[in-house]
């Protein structure tokens, strides 16, 4: 079996650039896979093999945009796919998952809320008038969370700094993430409703799972044992 | 059979990705999003696997149906797999809904239960045809996209000895169209993911009412995530994730199900299946969490898998029947229907379809020599088509087509022409009915 392994074809991951990084790779890196060449600073490499295998069973690694993480799983050319659950969440809102969520990575702790400014007549989503405006980078999360108050609300779709919304007047009240809650604060914003909690999460390709679940099913026990494990040692 | 659309189909057939017509062209007079044309090269390939198909379709004594592209919004409805919003729809003159069929295995099942009903059993059927879908893009808009379906459906036998011919029969489709068998390279293998709703059900049977939707939409989508973490009552939690690892070797999936309080006859049923699969050589995963989101299945369901893709899915649809039989008649129904959009796609371009164009351009030197140039034409059409005839091969491929020169052109302008168009022999047609031929060579 290990040697039938050794010529098969690598098992990609997708893995988004930015916060979720270094603990991705340091969750990875705990299994025995190592991708840590992406986090020095002179690597301008998007593809990358690990130097070691898990079980004979070789690994490579693209490094994209967060958003892209699920639409490279989906497309299939990476089987695996380590992202936000607020990521999913938005990419899948309104319709059935394409990607099979195979586990709780337990890192990236964040929440998708409703923020309100300090001054505002309102003191939760709940109490919005009709037609409010909410800014959002989340719209579709927030579609459902507003369809599911019954409260028709126009939404604005940001790219960033969607905290400046509420502050020019453009918007009654934000949808966001929050991990600390300092930049709402500083931006004179209190944090009313929680829609969900997010983390990140392991992702696999339905189909390619599918027919060849075991090299990933494997992949998922050492992670819990290691990884997960040692998070409960640690904390 | 109805196949949720992949984000891969989406962008494929998205008009986002044509050039942008220019701007003379009236956007009426453009196609609607989501559908195309198929060029004359495409058409060749498309055309030369669903003859591949039909080929073996027929060796099974399966007989071609043809029907309507618009049915009773409610026909296609009937089943309960189909979201209306999901089907492209008109009204006739009287106001009746109407809808582009996004599957035909409700049309076909119809006419079985109509029309073909009271004749002989089991009823054998292929077809090829297009099927629409009203569905969501990647920016979130709607929009109507045309696909191509061929496949099978099996009427009036039930038993696992029919579901043997069904996935028998997808097999040999799969292998003439040159996806070869799994031993050898994994390159172009394939395999055939295998699960039984009713033993799924059976399980599942046993979680309470309540949470039984939660549960079924996790194992469909192998949502671990949500079976591990979500408020669900243990017991449900636990079958959940349990269906969730009966997947793998039939051997030991069976093995596994042997153990659950299952009806043993449809577990012996599902084992002959899965023997005779592997005495043919067919690479099996046995997958009860394989729950598709159609709810008319009724037995086995399976997908054929290559390249990460699903190239042909069904299974078996009980109950269907008697939803279109005018007595509420009961007939086992199982059938299949493969993807050629994704067949195609995967296929590699066989070079022979590239030399599948004229072969002899024939030129009237001088108007004088027109009669004869178009008597050695229809001379040279007919003893090919005779050919063709004795030999079986001439029809589909228009291998000895004969072409004639309609615009006068100079010869070099001719012999340009003919080699642009991969055209070997050209025959000068004098006035007296004498002709030479050359050959203008390959401009490759």
């Amino acid at each position: 079996m290990l040697d039938g392994r050794r010529d098969s074809p690598p098992i990609t991951i997708a893995l988004a650039k930015g916060a979720l990084l270094p603990e991705a790779i340091q969750c990875l890196q705990q299994v025995g896979i190592d991708f840590s060449r992406f986090l020095d600073p002179g690597n301008r490499l998007l593809r990358i093999e690990s130097p070691t295998r898990l079980n004979g069973q070789r690994y490579e690694a693209l490094l994209v945009r967060t958003h892209d993480v699920p639409v490279y799983v989906e497309y299939g050319q990476a089987q695996l796919g380590i992202v936000g659950y607020d990521i999913l969440r938005e990419r899948y809102a309104g319709s059935e998952a394409r990607v099979a969520h195979l586990l709780d990575l337990q890192f990236g702790h964040c929440r998708m809320s409703v923020a309100l400014p300090q001054d505002s007549p309102y003191r939760s989503a709940a109490q919005l008038p009709a037609h409010a405006r909410v800014a959002s980078k989340f719209v579709g999360c927030a579609r459902e969370y507003f369809d599911r108050l019954d409260l028709p609300v126009e939404l604005i779709s940001l790219h960033g700094s969607v905290e400046l919304a509420p502050l020019t007047g453009m918007a009654d009240a934000i949808v966001d993430l929050v991990a600390t809650g300092r930049t709402l604060r500083e931006n004179g914003l209190i944090e009313r409703d929680c829609l969900f909690e997010s983390t990140a999460r392991l992702i696999a390709h339905p189909i390619s799972y599918r027919v060849n679940q075991q090299p990933i099913r494997e992949l998922v026990t050492q992670i819990r044992e290691r990884w997960l494990g040692s998070l409960l040692a640690g904390g | 059979m109805y196949n949720r659309v992949s984000g891969a189909e989406h962008s494929r057939v998205s008009g986002a990705e044509r050039p942008e017509p220019s701007s003379t062209v009236s956007s009426s007079l453009r196609p609607p999003s989501g559908v195309r044309d198929l060029l004359p090269r495409e058409v060749q390939r498309r055309e030369k696997l669903e003859a591949q198909l039909t080929q073996v379709f027929r060796r099974y004594g399966y007989q071609r149906i043809i029907t309507p592209t618009l049915e009773r919004l409610e026909t296609l409805l009937a089943g309960g797999s189909i979201r209306a919003e999901s089907v492209l729809q008109l009204r006739d003159g009287e106001g009746t809904m109407l809808g582009l069929r996004p599957e035909l295995t409700a049309s076909i099942v119809r006419a079985a239960a109509t029309r073909l009903a009271g004749g002989p059993l089991p009823l054998r059927l292929y077809y090829h045809g297009s099927v629409f879908r009203n569905s969501r893009r990647e920016e979130g808009s709607y929009s109507g996209q045309e696909f191509f379906q061929s496949g099978v459906e099996l009427i009036g036998a039930g038993g696992w000895l029919a579901d043997a011919e069904i996935l028998l029969l997808l097999a040999d489709c799969i292998r003439s169209v040159g996806i070869s068998s799994p031993v050898g390279e994994t390159e172009s293998s394939w395999t055939l993911l295998l699960g039984d709703v009713s033993l799924t059900e059976s399980l599942l049977s046993t979680v309470a009412p309540t949470a039984q939707a939660a549960v079924r939409r996790a194992i469909a989508q192998l949502d671990y995530v949500y079976l591990e973490s979500a408020p669900l009552p243990e017991a449900a939690r636990q079958i959940g994730l349990q269906i969730l690892e009966l997947r793998g070797q039939p051997g030991q999936v069976l093995s596994d199900l042997a153990r659950l309080p299952l009806p043993p006859e449809r577990l012996r049923d599902l084992r002959q299946l899965c023997q005779v699969l592997e005495e043919h050589g067919v690479q099996v995963v046995l997958d009860l969490s394989l729950l598709q989101t159609l709810a008319y299945y009724t037995g086995i369901v399976f997908q054929a898998v290559a390249g990460g893709e699903v190239i042909a899915l069904g299974g078996r649809y009980d109950r269907l029947h008697a939803l279109y039989s005018p007595q509420q008649a009961e007939q086992p129904g199982i059938g299949f229907t493969l993807l050629p959009d994704t067949l195609l796609r995967l296929l590699p371009p066989d070079p022979k379809t590239e030399e599948m164009g004229c072969k002899r351009l024939v030129v009237p030197l001088v108007p004088a020599g027109i009669p004869a140039a178009l008597a050695l034409a229809a001379r040279w059409r007919e003893e090919c088509h005779a050919y063709g005839t004795l030999t079986g091969t001439a029809s589909l491929t228009g291998m000895e087509a004969v072409e004639l020169e309609l615009l006068d052109r100079a010869p070099e302008e001719i012999e340009a022409y003919a080699r642009q168009c991969r055209i070997p022999e050209i025959a000068w047609v004098q006035a007296d009915g004498s002709y030479h031929i050359t050959h203008p060579g390959c401009s490759c």
